[in-house]
């Protein structure tokens, strides 16, 4: 993996200041599952993705740490609306590059998984409920990385919402994959050593017979 | 070297203790120290620069003049006086220190710079230090007591398990008292004060290795090495539970937390996970970590989540069996159901009008035999793994033999078996008599089924190691 990170941070076009395209571009060679996308330079709006619609939109810096707030994000796009939305993202952020993805349909709930690191025991992950209710609901477990697949399953055993992946409503969400996609983010944590900061990958979602990660922000550090 | 880094047998079973700063002025913290140490039966050797004796013990004028081979020095005096006895006391070559004073590191730029001095000496002479600000040590099996502010102790009997290590001299005294008033069995109590050389992984791996330790709990408001010290708990907790109190709540870092991740972290939910991950049972204050210390060093581990429960009083039952269904700590307890076979052992042993399923309430009407015959029906029972068993002493057939009838049976069995009692005054009295008997027991139902949680997070535990060792 070590090679994988070195090589990824090697060619950000940023130093140390990865956007969502390219964060998930690393996801992706780590084997997560990402939703197919295409980057496009500020200012570019005539596009046709070589991928199915619908389509989301979405303003991709890493300067922009709340895009939806900032209604950086645009869902659901046609053939017909993909250049309106491109156009009044362009406006609204006219430096900024922008993600053009395919919209992913999930079945059960949202997720969420991160890292940090804690100033007494160093590196950690997390595993929980995601999406809009993540800090409502607090639904959480941590543990330090890295770890194995069986911590990384004690971890989803603890939450409130486990019975999701025992049939719950007759949802068939394998847990399996998750577990060992919280395996591979620990190993990224690890890996990043002194450069990582914070890790958000929320939401994650039981699509295609998989977790599809459909946003990502990797903070590091910036090393002088 | 004088000292091997995790060796600190000599510490714990000195033949000789110098105290600096002895003396024989009534109320003066050096004679109270001299004076717990003499019941020790160790050789005694008080320091002070006038006297020719302490309470009939030769005295030395100063440290250079003690003899050759002393194995622990208490140093009782102030903070400035303590940094140049430890450093008499090193250059002599005495393997471990103790020192009470504060002043140091706690209280400011000067303490610090004194601190600092210490430690110097610590690693000049290869001496260990335990302190500043130390509360000293207490073994009870050894009859060896540094401390010297009143600890109610008096219920602590020799041979208990628990090594009991606390950064805050005052909490620790308290807990010990909370314990003993109702039995505890200690193994070694220490004040870990400042820290400036001593720790709490000294301490983790010495009681780690101590074949007289079952049961190691911790008091701490910072862990120096925090992943050493999951580390080495983690080569503990296969043999031995280790409990830790973490009190104060670290902050998450200087730098600006702008993830879902670093929000939900808060101030300490990764602590929570560390711990679980490495087979650490965390608690949150003084009560519940002598709760789980005393229930974890004397019981077996919980085989599963089912309990039983055995009463003379029917409300108690009921009330237990919701604390039971209540969900805990993240652990799912749940009411046994007794087989056919139980509920007719019980039925013969009481009465036609006993509730003989779960909970099993014998009525008022009970004697002690029918308490001694339905665990005996419980302890059998297949369906059963923990027993929680209420002993009243005011019903009529009720007596103090009750006591026996359950010890007889909890005593070494591989069910734990916990016991809930109250009797108005002479509750702890009581409670006494059980832990005496070989029998744990708390003062309320909350407190006995909290103790079975702590029994199956233990099992969950083990599995887990077996797992993934």
């Amino acid at each position: 993996m070590k090679s994988i990170v070195d090589q990824w941070r090697s060619e950000l076009s940023v130093t140390d200041r990865p956007d969502e395209y390219e964060v998930k571009g690393l996801l992706a060679q780590l084997e997560l599952q990402v939703p197919r996308g295409i980057r496009l330079a500020p200012g570019v709006t005539g596009i046709v993705p070589d991928f199915q619609g619908p389509f989301a939109a979405k303003v991709c810096s890493a300067d922009i740490m709340h895009k939806t707030d900032l209604k950086g994000v645009h869902l659901n796009l046609g053939p017909g609306n993909l250049a309106a939305a491109l156009g009044a993202l362009n406006s609204a952020f006219p430096e900024a590059s922008i993600l053009v993805e395919e919209m992913v349909a999930f079945e059960g709930p949202e997720m969420i998984a991160g890292g940090l690191i804690d100033p007494g025991f160093g590196p950690a992950v997390m595993v929980g409920a995601g999406g809009i209710l993540t800090e409502i609901a607090q639904d959480v477990a941590f543990r330090l990385a890295p770890l194995n697949e069986a911590e990384a399953r004690r971890m989803l055993m603890e939450l409130k919402i486990y019975p999701v992946f025992e049939g719950f409503r007759g949802l068939r969400l394998d847990p399996t994959p998750l577990a060992r996609l919280m395996v591979t983010v620990s190993r990224l944590v690890d890996t990043l050593g002194p450069h990582f900061d914070q890790l958000d990958l929320n939401p994650i979602v039981w699509s295609r017979a998989g977790w599809t990660i459909l946003d990502a922000k990797l903070m590091l550090h910036k090393m002088i | 070297m004088t000292a091997n880094r995790s060796d600190l047998r000599r510490l714990f079973n000195p033949k000789s203790i110098a105290v600096i700063g002895a003396s024989n002025r009534k109320g003066n913290i050096g004679r109270i120290i001299f004076e717990r140490l003499i019941p020790s039966l160790r050789k005694l050797y008080p320091v002070h620069p006038r006297e020719p004796d302490i309470m009939g013990y030769e005295a030395f004028p100063k440290v250079a003049a003690l003899p050759d081979g002393i194995d622990v020095a208490v140093v009782a005096t102030g903070a400035e006086t303590a940094v140049s006895a430890a450093e008499a006391c090193a250059s002599k070559a005495i393997p471990f220190l103790i020192i009470v004073a504060g002043g140091f590191g706690e209280t400011g730029s000067e303490g610090a710079r004194r601190e600092t001095r210490l430690q110097e000496i610590g690693d000049r002479f290869g001496t260990r230090i335990l302190g500043p600000n130390s509360l000293g040590i207490f073994v009870p099996g050894e009859r060896l007591d540094t401390i010297f502010v009143e600890h109610g102790d008096k219920a602590l009997g020799p041979g208990g398990g628990v090594a009991f290590i606390t950064q805050s001299g005052s909490v620790g005294v308290e807990a010990l008292g909370l314990a003993s008033n109702s039995g505890y069995g200690m193994r070694a109590f220490v004040g870990l004060g400042n820290k400036c050389d001593l720790d709490e992984l000294d301490f983790l791996d010495y009681f780690g290795r101590d074949p007289e330790t079952t049961c190691l709990a911790f008091y701490l408001e910072n862990i120096a090495h925090g992943r050493r010290f999951l580390e080495r708990a983690r080569q503990v907790t296969p043999h031995k539970p280790v409990i830790v109190l973490k009190a104060g709540r670290t902050p998450s870092g200087a730098r600006a937390v702008c993830s879902h991740t670093g929000r939900l972290a808060g101030m300490d939910a990764v602590v929570n996970g560390a711990f679980r991950q490495y087979g650490i049972q965390r608690v949150i204050d003084d009560e519940e970590l002598c709760d789980a210390s005393k229930c974890l060093a004397m019981l077996p581990p919980a085989r599963g989540p089912r309990v039983a429960v055995l009463t003379p009083a029917g409300g108690f039952g009921v009330m237990c069996a919701d604390y039971v269904e209540a969900d805990q700590r993240g652990i799912t307890l749940s009411m046994a159901t007794l087989a056919p076979q139980t509920v007719r052992r019980i039925r013969e042993a009481s009465f036609p009008f006993a509730a003989c399923t779960n909970p099993v309430d014998l009525t008022a009407s009970a004697d002690d035999g029918m308490f001694g015959r339905s665990l005996d029906a419980l302890m059998e029972d297949d369906g059963v793994d923990i027993i929680i068993c209420t002993a009243f002493f005011a019903p009529p057939a009720i007596s103090d033999g009750l006591i026996q009838e359950i010890a007889d049976r909890a005593r070494h069995s591989p069910k734990p078996v916990i016991t809930f009692t109250q009797y108005g005054p002479f509750t702890d009295l009581y409670l006494r008599r059980f832990h005496d008997a070989g029998v744990v027991g708390f003062p309320s139902i909350s407190r006995a089924v909290r103790a079975a949680r702590f029994l199956v997070e233990r099992a969950r535990i083990l599995a887990a190691l077996k797992e993934h060792p």
